[in-house]
């Protein structure tokens, strides 16, 4: 008897072992299919990545200042030779991503209770929201900035739009995911003491879900600092129009002495931004 | 006087309450016992309307509770003060600011949002955990307390609500001994001295025995006694309990809300 | 309970200081902050020339557009857009996949508990930080100019930013390791590379499968406007109708791009949830 037990296990497991092969040879063939489409479609080749390479090598080589110890000063100053305008660029960029970022997050903050299903029973204005956040993620901040540079004109204020509905969308559906999972518990004890719908939100929720929320919005600021050094591509503001034009007309130097900036604002804000996470989640008075 | 008839919740094909009828005066202190899954929980959460009735009627001094709706239904939340097993505070705030969710309806808006409690309103806060014990603790978060205190601050929010009624859903089921002594002390002094009326769903029969002037037994959604504590004899507990809980002298204490 | 007079208000402030009123330090402090975030805020929309007159006009000039997007039509472009959609997949595909095998060696090239030596800890991260610091979209309007226009520069582009994300994130997954399996293997005398194979790769593996199909569901999106720069895709229609004010035609492509990243979206949330099981972390999400 214990035998046929051994026996039906035994052949219980080969059948799952069986499946489990067939399901990877079948998600095999079709990662191969999908690649050889893409390689065709990709226009790829490896005489094209092995031509490639070194020419990329050779450009990133001659973005390169010539740079000598016994005349350091005045070959900083050749490289740098814009230094003054193009920090008040990337200050721009900063503060496009900051406007952006903040109208972001109150757009998104609000939207997100509307979008949880656990805080509002009816289900068109949960599904409608979701959906509408959905939208605004999916659409890229520089399509929204080829709009807005129709509508609202060149310059800064596209951008900030653009990057503000793009985050807003972003956002609002992790933080919305953020309050789906507080507890009834949580908010059974405000409702019974007869607060108003958005005090539940205030007392039963927003303490639970701040520390996440605040987490993702220094995360998302930082990345729309990066996306408001690139909005400049289509007219909308910041450091972006500079570098393309620098890139478009081959002035090497000035290629890397831009993008060295910029990545060195990126590197500070991004450890800012670390910082103050650790700070803030760490820290009791955050309500 | 909480006046309760026909009262009935289901839940797809679960019954939770059926056909209940009871009447209670103000100022007593009614001790609600039954197993678990009796339905014990689901009555105070009718009361407060936390559920919706599927059928009966709750009236409170000509007050018919179960027709109110918006700002009404809310206000009438502030009157029957809810306490629970897992006392329900927001882990992340301080003590204060957990006895204030007690004052929400009376206070404007955006002075709740931006926790912009009034003095008067914050005075009468400590003053609520002064008579519980707890006002050295008002600045302290929630969570950094044990379970019995806890449980003290979650009744100073019930008291500022300044409450017609506190329902208390089997308030020390998640306590050791000692800090159920206190709780259930708070209760029984403030049934004493503000003339509040109680409903306490206990598990320990104990418990009802020490505090409750008058016990109500529950079994499988319906009422099968009413009566003071001394009618409690053998025949009844068993009805209550069922026939295997024979001796259910201390009664589970492990069986969540 | 009732509500307390002055003198008991007082009686009681005294009793139990910091519960009637904030320590006047904490309250004016706390206000300082969200007093200059306000002004902040402010006079940065301003610096940027955000103004609500501009921004009615602008909503009025966007309705416009939304009117004039219907009906949508392709004008015989068709195939045109279908295959520059192909070309975005493509891309995103690729891309993610040259990244995610670069970046599983140098993560553990990168993790403190694997490479103990610190200059190549520290030199890596930081060339890693460089990479990251610029955008994609830079990157392709690089690589136009060195491989030429094409979806061949977008799909270097994505694979080099990705690395530079991608290669950060594993690298913290790895040092996030849990130490008890290392031990053993060490304890069995097993070599440095047998640690990293046996006993981290194993724990680490899923979490950069997620990671991977998380970050193919986002570049699918950013794809879809490095057309803009010219390196492929079904941007460069995109822009280019646009420019020239053909909003039907916009409007059909972006009804086509939608469903296409919805698409990949739920594929990737399924695959993720449904095979692996873990999320990716924060950082990425908020992408
Ligand atoms: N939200 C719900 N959905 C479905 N069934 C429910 C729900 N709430 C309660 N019930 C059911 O209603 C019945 C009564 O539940 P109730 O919580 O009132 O019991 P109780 O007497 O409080 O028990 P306990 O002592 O375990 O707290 C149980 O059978 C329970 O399963
Ligand atoms: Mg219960």
């Amino acid at each position: 008897m214990s035998s046929d037990a051994v026996r039906l296990f035994e052949t219980r497991r080969a059948e799952q072992i069986a499946a489990r092969r067939r399901q990877t040879a079948l998600f095999g063939v079709v990662f191969l299919a999908a690649f050889a489409v893409s390689v065709v479609v990709g226009e790829v080749s490896l005489e094209r990545l092995a031509t490639g390479l070194p020419r990329f090598f050779a450009y990133i080589e001659r973005t390169l200042p010539t740079l000598s110890l016994a005349t350091l000063g005045a070959d900083l100053g050749r490289w740098f030779w814009n230094f003054e305008g193009w920090l008040r660029l990337l200050f721009d960029t900063i503060l496009i991503a900051f406007v952006a970022t903040t109208l972001g997050v109150i757009g998104g903050f609000l939207l997100s209770f509307a979008a949880a299903k656990n805080l509002v029973a009816n289900p068109w204005i949960h599904h409608g929201a979701r959906r509408f956040l959905e939208l605004m993620r999916t659409v890229p901040e520089l399509v929204f900035a080829l709009f807005f540079v129709f509508a609202f004109g060149l310059g800064p204020m596209a951008g900030v739009l653009a990057i503000a509905l793009h985050t807003l969308g972003v956002l609002g559906k992790l933080f919305a995911e953020i309050n789906e999972n507080v507890t009834a518990k949580s908010l059974d004890g405000v409702v019974a003491a007869g607060a108003s719908f958005d005090q539940v939100i205030r007392f039963g929720v927003v303490p639970q879900v701040l520390p996440g929320f605040v987490s993702y919005t220094l995360l998302r600021f930082e990345i729309n600092v990066r996306s408001a050094s690139v909005i400049g591509f289509v007219g909308a503001g910041g450091i972006g129009q500079e570098l393309m034009f620098v890139i478009n007309q081959f002035i090497y130097t000035d290629i890397s002495a831009i993008l060295l900036m910029l990545i060195v604002t990126v590197a500070l804000i991004d450890l800012g931004c670390e910082k103050l996470r650790h700070r803030l989640i760490g820290q009791e008075s955050l309500k | 006087m909480l006046e309760i008839r026909d009262l009935g919740r289901t839940y797809g094909p679960v019954t939770a309450l059926a056909g209940l009828d009871l009447t209670v005066r103000k100022g007593e202190f009614v001790g609600i016992i039954g197993r678990s899954g009796a339905g014990k929980s689901t009555l105070l959460r009718l009361i407060n309307r936390l559920v919706e009735p599927t059928s009966g009627r709750i009236v409170f001094d000509g007050l018919d509770v179960t027709a109110l709706r918006g700002a009404e239904l809310r206000a009438w939340r502030r009157r029957a003060a809810m306490i629970f097993q897992q006392f329900h505070l927001i882990d992340r705030l301080d003590v204060i600011t957990n006895v204030l969710v007690g004052r929400l309806s009376q206070v404007g808006r955006l002075r709740t949002w931006l926790l912009a409690f009034p003095p008067a309103e914050r005075a009468m806060a400590v003053e609520a955990l002064e008579r519980l014990d707890m006002a050295e603790r008002a600045l302290q978060r929630a969570d950094r307390l044990s379970g019995g205190q806890q449980q003290r601050v979650a009744i100073a929010r019930a008291l500022v609500q300044e409450p017609d009624l506190i329902l208390a859903d089997e308030p020390i089921a998640s306590l050791d001994p000692l800090s159920a002594r206190q709780v259930m002390e708070a209760l029984a002094r403030i049934n004493r001295e503000d003339g509040l009326t109680v409903l306490c769903n206990l598990h320990a029969l104990d418990v009802a025995r020490t505090y409750c002037s008058r016990v109500v037994g529950i079994a499988e959604g319906r009422l099968v006694f009413d009566g003071p504590v001394t009618g409690l004899d053998e025949a009844t507990i068993r009805r209550i309990y069922g026939d295997e809980a024979a001796i259910p002298k201390d009664a589970p204490q492990d069986a969540a809300a | 309970m009732s509500r307390p007079d002055s003198t008991r208000i007082a009686a009681l402030a005294a009793r139990y200081p910091g519960t009637i009123y904030a320590p006047p330090g904490q309250l004016w402090g706390r206000r300082a902050v969200v007093a200059g975030f306000f002004v902040a805020f402010l006079w940065a929309s301003d610096h940027l020339g955000m103004s609500f007159a501009r921004l009615l006009q602008g909503l009025q000039d966007l309705g416009i557009v939304a009117s004039m997007m219907v009906p949508p039509t392709s004008a015989g472009f068709f195939w045109d857009y279908v295959h520059a959609l192909g070309e975005t997949l493509a891309m995103a595909f690729l891309g993610t996949l040259l990244a995610s095998l670069a970046s599983i060696p140098l993560g553990f090239l990168g993790a403190r508990n694997v490479v103990a030596n610190p200059v190549i800890h520290f030199g890596l991260r930081r060339v890693l930080d460089v990479i990251r610091g610029v955008d994609s979209l830079v990157w392709a309007l690089i690589f136009v100019s060195v491989v030429g226009l094409g979806p061949f520069a977008g799909i270097l582009a994505i694979a080099l930013n990705d690395t530079g994300v991608l290669a950060k994130m594993y690298a913290e997954a790895i040092e996030g390791a849990d130490r008890k399996a290392s031990e053993g293997v060490a304890a069995a005398g097993g070599s440095k590379a047998d640690i990293a194979r046996l006993a981290i790769f194993p724990q680490v593996f899923p979490v950069f499968l997620s990671n991977s199909l998380y970050f193919f569901e986002a570049n699918t999106r950013s794809a879809t406007i490095l057309g803009v720069v010219g390196a492929g895709g079904i941007g460069f229609f995109l822009a280019d109708r646009i420019r020239v004010n053909a909003w039907s035609d916009v409007c059909f492509i972006i009804l086509l791009i939608l469903p296409t990243v919805a698409l990949i979206d739920y594929l990737s949330r399924f695959l993720r949830e449904r095979a692996i099981g873990v999320e990716p972390p924060a950082e990425a999400l908020s992408r």
